[in-house]
């Protein structure tokens, strides 16, 4: 089960409301490499998982992925709040406005809604551990970019942290992966699946 | 204010070292490191509780509270106007 803690992992202070920067950040919450998809990727990829390790790790990283998702949903909270009708004009906001007001809804940045094909689940540790090493690596470019759009101290602080938390759950996954393919037969050398290629369990070539 | 941020840097320190651990669970100075981050944000979490209400809902300690204090305001995406 899971707890809430009344805390943010990183603290989000915005003190001044840019509904422009909010259409773009929304897409960490719900577009196809944030939060929202990350958390759902790692929580159902864990029980195809063979090793204790691993058990603990997608359990883990997927827990604080749903932490990140609350501090992307604190800033798009706050980046939105106290709104008058001219700036939700001039920010590029008015579509999303009339669709959700300001309320938080899982979108990309163009607009396009959370889609369940954001994540892949495939019941095989070695796929899955490539696939999270893959997410990892496009929510830090997606990070990047958007930090690239930012002036606002406010709103680059908490972005910095949430990138490195991608470069260390890569790290962490690329330790995954090592530790599952040594559990390998050791002339296993293209790191097939011994449960289905039978021959791979032998140490002979497929 | 600067309880959370200090809570949150403790807090950060033992769920860093825990996710290392899962990948590296023999690892016996990690183990340590955590121990003692989890000693410091205990003994901080334990004042802050004293001073502010509860942190985390099974926190809550009722005896002498007038009411339900898990609810009370600020929620972590609330803003103070002007803080």
């Amino acid at each position: 089960m899971w707890q809430y803690q009344k805390n943010l992992q990183y603290p989000v202070k915005i003190r001044t409301p840019n509904p422009k920067l909010a259409k773009l950040i929304i897409t960490q919450y719900g577009g196809p490499d944030g939060e929202l998809g990350a958390s759902m990727r790692y929580l159902s990829q864990r029980y195809a998982m063979p090793y204790p390790e691993l058990k603990a790790l997608l359990s883990d990283i997927g827990t604080e992925e749903l932490g990140h998702l609350e501090m992307v949903s604190a800033m798009v909270y706050q980046l939105t709040r106290n709104l008058s009708r001219e700036q939700i004009e001039q920010g590029g906001f008015a579509p999303y406005f009339v669709d959700h007001t300001a309320g938080i809804y899982p979108q990309a940045a163009s607009d396009l809604p959370w889609r369940a094909e954001y994540i892949g689940s495939k019941g095989d540790v070695l796929t899955d551990l490539h696939e999270d090493l893959a997410a990892e690596q496009k929510a830090r470019t997606t990070y990047d970019n958007l930090i690239r759009m930012v002036d606002d101290p406010d709103v680059l602080d908490p972005l910095r942290f949430l990138r490195e938390r991608e470069i260390v759950h890569y790290q962490r996954f690329g330790e995954g992966l090592r530790l599952a393919a040594e559990r390998l037969n050791s002339k296993n050398f293209y790191a097939c699946n011994p449960s289905y290629d039978r021959a791979c369990k032998r140490g002979e070539k497929i | 204010m600067m309880w959370r941020r200090r809570l949150s840097a403790y807090a950060f320190a033992v769920w860093e070292l825990e996710l290392f651990l899962d990948t590296h669970p023999e690892n016996r100075q990690a183990m340590e490191s955590r121990t003692n981050y989890r000693q410091k944000m205990q003994a901080l979490k334990d004042e802050y509780e004293q001073k502010f209400g509860p942190y985390v809902c099974t926190a809550a300690d009722l005896d002498g509270e007038e009411h339900w204090t898990w609810i009370d305001d600020p929620w972590p995406w609330d803003m103070q106007e002007g803080e």
